[in-house]
């Protein structure tokens, strides 16, 4: 089965998806796209390479995201995938590429991949990876982009037999924010997991989509996304998981929580199963609500300060999601990333 | 095990779909096809007010600029609108002036379906057995309503729809498309078009409806689409059940069938809405069968209104279906139970929308979806809640059990909210039936078949407990009919 991304060109606004595409039905791109006051083809990617915390740097560049593969051959397994924008002041730059990245026999790679930049800025990536018999690829990225940001970031992933793909977003959205995942599951051993927290305010916007197809038999899928949306912000998550015929011993579950902390902020969910084989195990939970009152005054009782105590309870929501990557020094990062993003945000 | 051995005798016994024949009765038809004139035409057959008909003709203007909708999880031939009949009834002998002067063919097509239509056969069954009124459409028109007058003495209105437009049209015009506007959706447009028939329900403020309400639709005409327009009306503190069923014959043809039920609840009021759907659901190789493309939504305008769904739907080619809560007043709870059972070549895609519009109101939704052989069944729903909503609740469980390897189930919600002190919770499960549970149950002595039907009668208990009585038991059989044959 071949991928269903929806054909996306920055530069030619007759494909920006609207509302009445189902798959965009929560996310407004085109209305979004008409608001940028103007799209220059402009690329502001420095191309860099070097060393990063232990990491191998690549910094992609014109426009184009660069030759991941070589990357990969010269990062020992650690990759810092770095594309983050600059914008430029006075210009909204717009900038898309695609990125390929293929795993060999029982290969491992630990991606981290950083979007962040300044300013204003279109942009509209998408990367391809496939992993071999027995390959591993963990992906933690951070979407740290500026407000103004429009960005639509997708991906596609082959598993194969016994591989694994392990993906955990950290997101604090942007002006529109999209990150999209697809995925071809090979059964038979390979895993794969999706997870995500985010952390939204003002009138920021996140979309999570992931979409997994379980062709084959005995695969296995678990997904956690949590997250906090306070003052007008908008939290989307949409999640599919398609179990073709015959791909008997799936194992799927998928779940979102989120914590609104006021109201007018906005939350949709689409959590989807789409099952066409008897001899499976699926399942999805979401919920919607706030804060528990319970756990905040059985704080205060213990003498907590009702901001300490908000504080900590809304950490706690969010930090599973972090706890579960497995490399400590990433772990670590992400820890701090989420400590250091959620300073101004627990503040009501 | 009495429950079981009853249900495997029923099975037995009704090798194919009992409902399916047709009785051969004087029928009066409008030409074929649909057009102004044919609105006109139905108007004027019931002898409507002028606002009617012009109702109806805006709605027909609006229909023809509207598509019909795609985006169900169904496949299907599409209708040919214009090779339909929208008007057939039984050829009226004389004025009826009591239930005993009803074509006895008719009467003898509902005996035949077990549906009581004299009142003394209810009355002579055992004493404490409850009552019940029944409607009875057949293909276009109403032909009876039973206990009216009984009804009348504590101010409930029950009769047909076409009758109310006459009887109490300030009404019905005060309440009619008020749920369901016209430009709503496809089928709802041609319904406001060219429905026939249905029930009018009014329950007067602080009055329980003193026994079920219920209507019986059968289809019987060749190349009908059957219309019927159901409006319920709970007035201040008022309480009524009302059930529906649903039978047509087997025929090699699709046949259309689009409904509209409206509810209207006011303050304190409660409506419980039951349906037993078992049109014909086609033959095994998906030859046949009725598209059941409805639209039910309650408005639960007062403060603290209740409004409860409760469906079992076992027939039908196609379904499509969602009925629905708008929870407007504060404190309002709406509420949907519901079984799909999906067999042969059967489509069904269903659900509810619990629309939080009001303070502190609340929703459970409750669905199980059972699919066999080579069939589709798809759970859609929507919860959502508005900004000023505040201390809304819903909790959603839709858990699927497949049986077999070439069907299908999906799950599909949409959860939507925008405020912070609503709490949603939604849980989805699909599995196939356990063979540890099987074995377990065979080798206690039950056969498979039994065995099978014990376990989903057990999969869908927490449904057939919302049931009425009468309901709950024949549910409990359609349930295990429809399955037949999918084990093996």
């Amino acid at each position: 089965m071949a991928f269903d991304l929806t054909p996306l060109d920055l530069f030619d606004p007759s494909s920006y998806p609207t509302r009445r595409n189902e798959e965009w039905k929560y996310s407004d791109l085109a209305r979004v796209l008409r608001e940028v006051p103007s799209r220059a083809v402009l690329t502001h990617l420095q191309a860099a390479t070097g060393d990063f915390g232990g990491f191998y740097w690549h910094c992609a560049g014109d426009g184009q995201l660069g030759d991941l593969q070589a990357a990969v051959a010269k990062a020992n397994g650690r990759l810092y995938l770095d594309l983050s924008d600059v914008g430029a002041e006075g210009v909204v730059a717009g900038y898309q590429g695609e990125g390929r990245i293929t795993l060999g026999v029982g290969e491992h790679l630990i991606l981290l991949e950083d979007y962040s930049g300044a300013l204003d800025y279109a942009a509209n990536t998408t990367l391809h990876f496939e992993l071999a018999k027995g390959a591993s690829l963990t992906r933690v990225v951070i979407l740290d982009e500026p407000e103004g940001a429009v960005s639509v970031r997708r991906s596609t992933v082959k598993t194969a037999p016994g591989s694994a793909f392990k993906q955990y977003v950290f997101s604090t959205g942007a002006k529109f924010q999209r990150f999209e995942t697809h995925v071809e599951h090979a059964g038979h051993g390979a895993h794969v997991e999706m997870h995500g927290a985010y952390l939204l305010k003002d009138t920021a916007h996140f979309d999570y989509t992931t979409r997994v197809n379980h062709a084959e038999i005995d695969g296995t899928t678990e997904q956690l996304i949590k997250g906090l949306v306070k003052d007008r912000a908008t939290a989307v998550f949409q999640g599919r998981i398609y179990v073709e015929k015959g791909a008997d011993g799936t194992d799927a579950r998928m779940r979102h929580q989120a914590l609104m902390l006021n109201d007018g902020a906005h939350v949709r969910a689409k959590p989807e199963l789409e099952i066409y084989a008897d001899d499976v195990q699926c399942a999805h939970g979401n919920t919607i609500g706030a804060l528990d009152e319970a756990a905040l005054f059985f704080c205060q009782s213990r003498g907590m300060p009702e901001d300490t105590a908000r504080a900590m309870l809304m950490q706690a929501f969010v930090v599973p999601v972090a706890e579960q990557i497995e490399d400590e020094a990433l772990r670590e990062m992400v820890l701090n990333w989420i400590e250091d993003k959620a300073g101004g945000f627990y503040a009501l | 095990m009495a429950a079981v051995k009853e249900t495997i005798e029923t099975v037995q016994k009704l090798e194919t779909y009992e409902h399916g024949f047709v009785s051969d009765i004087e029928m009066e038809y409008a030409p074929k096809g649909l057009s102004a004139d044919i609105v006109r035409f139905i108007s004027a057959k019931k002898n409507e007010p002028e606002w009617m008909l012009e109702y109806r003709l805006a709605a027909f203007e609006r229909w023809q600029s509207m598509d019909e909708p795609d985006w169900a999880k169904v496949e299907y031939q599409k209708v040919d609108y214009q090779d339909l009949y929208y008007y057939a009834a039984p050829k009226p002998k004389a004025k009826l002036n009591s239930l005993d002067e009803v074509d006895p063919e008719l009467l003898a097509v509902y005996a035949k379906l077990g549906i009581p239509l004299k009142e003394q056969e209810v009355l002579a069954g055992v004493a404490s057995a409850p009552k019940y009124a029944v409607d009875a459409v057949f293909d276009s028109v109403s032909v009876v309503t039973t206990f009216k007058d009984e009804l009348k003495k504590s101010g409930v209105i029950f009769c047909a729809i076409s009758e109310a437009l006459r009887e109490y049209p300030d009404l019905v015009r005060q309440y009619l498309g008020s749920v369901v506007p016209v430009s709503d959706n496809y089928f709802a447009a041609l319904n406001a078009a060219v429905f026939s028939d249905g029930s009018f329900v009014y329950v007067p403020p602080g009055v329980r409806c003193p026994m079920e309400l219920s209507t019986y639709f059968r289809i019987n005409a060749e190349n009908t689409g059957q219309f019927e327009r159901t409006l319920i009306i709970a007035d201040k503190g008022a309480y009524v059940s009302y059930l529906e069923g649903c039978t047509a014959p087997m025929r090699d043809e699709n046949q259309l069938h689009a409904a509209v039920v409206e509810l209207v609840a006011l303050d304190d009021a409660e409506i419980k809405y039951s349906t037993v759907q078992n049109w014909y659901p086609g033959d095994a190789e998906g030859k046949g069968g009725i598209y059941n493309f409805v639209t039910k939504r309650a408005d639960c305008r007062g403060a603290r209104s209740k409004v409860s769904w409760t469906q079992v739907e076992t027939g039908s080619a196609v379904t499509w279906k969602y009925p629905s809560c708008i929870l407007r007043g504060d404190e309002s709870v709406g509420e949907f139970y519901s079984i799909a059972v999906t067999n042969g070549m059967q489509q069904a895609d269903t659900g509810t929308k619990m629309i939080h519009l009001g303070k502190n109101t609340r929703s459970r939704i409750i669905s199980k979806g059972v699919s066999a052989g080579k069939s589709s069944n798809t759970y859609r729903g929507l919860v959502s809640a508005h900004a000023k909503a505040g201390g809304s609740r819903n909790f959603t469980q839709c858990d699927s059990l497949l049986i077999g390897k070439t069907c299908a189930a999906h799950t599909v919600p949409y959860v939507e909210s925008d405020t912070a002190t609503a709490q949603f919770e939604h849980e989805a499960t699909t599995t196939r039936l356990s063979e540890d549970q099987l074995f377990y149950a065979m080798q206690r002595g039950l056969s498979q078949e039994e065995a099978v039907a014990l376990l989903v009668n057990g999969f869908v208990r927490d449904v057939l407990q919302e049931l009425p009585m009468e309901f709950a038991v024949e549910a409990q059989k359609l349930v295990a009919i429809s399955l037949e044959g999918s084990v093996g």
